[in-house]
């Protein structure tokens, strides 16, 4: 069973999941976070009493970042609990792998790499 | 309602009940040709596949029994038991089992653990080493982990491989879960991973159990390209992988790795032409590349990644090595290679006289300090080489201080620099190539107006090299100059008195005049060059290494200098040959062929010695006359026959006895004016045999049929 609270009153709404967030309910997840964009401006996603993550629950919330900055929305997390960080480390994830330089800024990954000078 | 986990589960055992049908064909067909090593690959990998897929869905007692499967399959792949009738039989009754754990796990009824033991008690009889158990296992697997740390950290060849991993879209959907694979290729050595995330689309085109993900990795591990093959061995289909090995861990490498523009053409990121366009930019490349939506940042971060990973490791080897290594003054060296030197000669002695005495006991002796003596030798010689960078990097110096000088852009390039020759030689090699340098940038290269106009680029280009080539070094100056001008360099020895005039020379043959003394065809002298000076100095010191030089050209095209040396002074391969009682050393890196003489039959005609072999003319020398050696010449004479500077010439000797280890002695001052003889050696029985300098030889044949044939001119 899928725990979540949503929160919109606020600005930004934030959206608190709890338990393990993975493939087994990634459709569930994926209609709870669109529904919770098409609701709101700006979003904040609370992953504090979160279970273990896996890989799918990554990549959907990469595409809802995405999706969010497509039409012109935010959607951030508000920080990186314990099994959060290592599932993003031990996917090879970080800001530095993301898509293009105008969204780094914006970039819902945190830095877990520290990238050396360019030797061109 | 079945949940997703049982949904995959079906999914495996569909695979499964697959894979063992085709365990079946191929097991039967190996029966049949038992020597087939793809079938017994594949067999591997159903067995592997069936394991791994197992163990991600919880079939424990599938993964157990099949893991000893592909033990014993693995000792056949690795040639260390043959297939046998038994195996096949065992192995296929075990494939029965499996597919009855398959059955029984739907169904959740049934019991194989009897007839599992008794196909593995079976197993274990045939397999070459005892069948552990799973408590053995798991403890040995935590050893071996341990152990294949060891080895990756001491083994000294570690690889470092470039990995990308893209998986078939469906991954998630087939219960995989990609976190195995990065966690397992993990467990190989030292490993860094980027998730490449250009893929994965907003959210009104996501498939929320698609997977968008893929992977670069950077890996160092030593144990070898199967093993990384191996992790991804039961996701291979649909997926894509590829592997490259970017560093093979060589602590003689620089420090330096590619840039980033070569690491992304590589990986096919971005094409050459692309990278050129945006290099024209003169702006940060990955920043064009972005910009222009060329490549995704993620594969710029990839190719970051990996520069700064091999050039830590390079780094970090580099350090390991100066730790593990102590400064030793070179003179203690020089010692060392001279103790080396005489016990070679009395391990000569010491053979010479087993030979002699026939004692078996002696002669077992005698073969075992040779068999030492020569290890030492290797060894000792091995401590003394060194790389040649050091004094290619002199060079770089010289050419950005004299090109800007002359007012000429001239670009250096290097290859080879880390080819290892004696450090003797190193010092020695230092002012010639000084001298070949400053002579192509003063008169090879042209000014950029002049080369411009000629339709060349502005900038030219002197090309260094460095390499082994049999028990030489073969070091090459090229440049892309103007090249020699051959008419110029005849007239100017005719003027000086070095050929006459109608003397047939070209090629390397008149381009050696160049290493004349005072010939220099420079219309003006310049401070850097034009006296005449230098060149031949240039061939008076690859001389004294027992070197030779020879000169290639191509007008408005560029010159090549090709210098080969030796790669030790202190001891050569040398031929031994025999003039009544003297002894004389050919040194073997200049021997091409022995032919028989036939005295009086074949000998030379108007004073002249030439000999045909096989057709060719081939001048030859009289030792026993070059030396004023007395005593009656035997019938049937031998013609050493030589090459060097693309000229061959013959010595005729009396006797070739063979190979010798010669160490090189030098000869006291009083026979320094002695162009002949370039060392001595002193051989078995204690006498001395002079070492021939054939280059200088054979110069000095020239010399005096030049002047032969102005004496009859006149």
């Amino acid at each position: 069973m899928l725990e979540y609270r949503f929160e919109k009153s606020g600005n930004p709404a934030v959206l608190r999941f709890s338990g393990e967030l993975s493939i087994d309910k990634i459709v569930d997840l994926r209609n709870i976070l669109l529904d919770s964009l098409n609701q709101t401006e700006n979003i904040l996603i609370d992953l504090e009493k979160a279970g273990p993550v896996d890989m799918a629950f990554l990549q959907l919330l990469c595409s809802a970042h995405r999706m969010a900055l497509k039409s012109g929305k935010s959607l951030s997390v508000s920080s990186y609990p314990g099994p959060f960080m290592e599932a993003i480390k031990e996917a090879g994830l970080g800001s530095f792998t993301c898509k293009d330089a105008q969204w780094r800024s914006k970039c819902l990954w945190p830095d877990t790499l520290a990238l050396p000078g360019e030797n061109l | 309602m079945k949940g997703p986990e049982d949904r995959h589960k079906e999914i495996f055992r569909e695979e499964a009940n697959e894979l063992l049908s085709e365990l079946e064909g191929s097991l039967l067909e190996l029966e049949e040709n038992p020597e087939d090593g793809e079938l017994v690959e594949k067999i591997f990998r159903a067995m592997h596949t069936i394991k791994g897929s197992g163990a991600m869905f919880g079939f424990n007692e599938i993964v157990s029994f099949t893991h000893e499967l592909e033990t014993a399959f693995d000792h056949v792949r690795n040639k260390k038991m043959p297939v046998t009738k038994e195996l096949i039989e065992i192995t296929l009754s075990a494939r029965d089992i499996l597919r009855e754990m398959l059955e029984n796990s739907a169904e959740g009824v049934g019991d194989n653990e009897r007839a599992a033991q008794e196909t593995l008690s079976r197993l274990k009889r045939i397999l070459p080493g005892p069948l552990k158990t799973e408590a053995e296992n798991s403890r040995l697997k935590d050893e071996k982990e341990k152990e294949n740390e060891k080895i990756f950290r001491s083994s000294g060849d570690p690889v470092t491989y470039r990995i990308r991993f893209r998986p078939g879209r469906d991954i998630f959907k087939n219960g995989i879960n990609p976190s195995f694979l990065i966690n397992e290729l993990m467990t190989l050595g030292d490993c860094l991973v980027i998730a490449q995330i250009d893929s994965i689309p907003a959210m009104d085109e996501f498939d929320p159990e698609a997977c968008y993900f893929y992977w670069d990795f950077v890996l160092t591990t030593g144990q070898g390209v199967n093993a990384i093959k191996d992790v991804f061995i039961f996701v291979e289909e649909g997926s894509e992988l590829k592997i490259e090995a970017v560093d093979e861990g060589d602590p003689g490498k620089p420090a330096d790795y590619k840039r980033i523009g070569e690491i992304l053409v590589e990986k096919g990121d971005i094409s050459a032409e692309a990278l050129k366009e945006a290099l024209s930019k003169h702006k940060n490349l990955g920043q064009i590349l972005v910009e222009e939506g060329a490549v995704p940042h993620g594969r710029i971060a990839s190719a970051l990644v990996e520069q700064q990973y091999i050039r830590e490791k390079r780094k970090s080897l580099k350090e390991a090595e100066a730790a593990a290594s102590i400064r030793v003054p070179s003179r203690k060296l020089d010692i060392l290679a001279d103790l080396t030197g005489e016990l070679v000669t009395l391990q000569a002695r010491l053979s010479r006289f087993s030979i002699a005495e026939n004692n078996p006991e002696l002669a077992a002796i005698a073969e075992g300090v040779e068999r030492l003596t020569e290890e030492l030798r290797e060894t000792i010689m091995g401590v003394r080489l060194v790389p040649i960078e050091n004094v290619f990097s002199k060079l770089k110096r010289i050419v950005r201080d004299l090109s800007g000088e002359l007012g000429k852009e001239i670009a250096l390039e290097i290859t080879g620099a880390e080819t290892e020759l004696d450090k003797s030689l190193i010092e020695k090699l230092g002012d010639p190539l000084v001298h070949i340098v400053r002579n192509s940038i003063d008169h090879g290269i042209e000014p950029p107006d002049e080369r411009e106009a000629r339709g060349k680029p502005r900038r030219g280009t002197i090309h260094l090299s460095a390499a082994h080539s049999g028990a030489n070094v073969l070091i090459q100056i090229g440049d892309d100059g103007k090249g020699l001008d051959a008419e110029a360099i005849k007239a100017k020895a005719i003027e000086k008195g070095l050929i006459q005039h109608g003397t047939e020379l070209s090629g390397n043959g008149l381009y050696q005049l160049i290493f004349a003394s005072g010939l220099s065809t420079a219309k003006e002298v310049t401070k850097v060059s034009g006296r005449g000076v230098g060149m031949d100095v240039v061939r008076k010191n690859i001389d004294a290494l027992r070197g030779t030089v020879e000169v290639e050209s191509w007008k408005g095209e560029g010159t090549c200098i090709n210098i080969r040396v030796p790669l030790t002074l202190a001891i050569i391969e040398g031929l031994l040959v025999r003039i009544n009682e003297e002894h004389f050393v050919i040194p073997l890196s200049m021997v091409e062929e022995c032919v028989e003489l036939i005295r009086g039959a074949n000998e030379g005609q108007n004073g002249k010695h030439i000999a045909n072999v096989r057709g060719d003319i081939v001048p030859y020398i009289d030792l026993r006359e070059l030396f004023g050696i007395g005593g009656p010449p035997p019938e049937i004479g031998q013609i050493v026959i030589t090459e060097a500077d693309g000229k061959k010439v013959g010595f005729l000797v009396d006797q070739v006895i063979g190979e010798n280890q010669t160490v090189i002695k030098a000869l006291g001052g009083t026979f320094k004016q002695i162009d002949w003889i370039s060392g001595a050696t002193i051989l078995g029985d204690g006498s001395v045999a002079l070492i021939l300098a054939v280059p200088q030889i054979i110069k000095w044949m020239e010399n005096r049929e030049t002047e032969r044939a102005a004496f009859r001119a006149e």
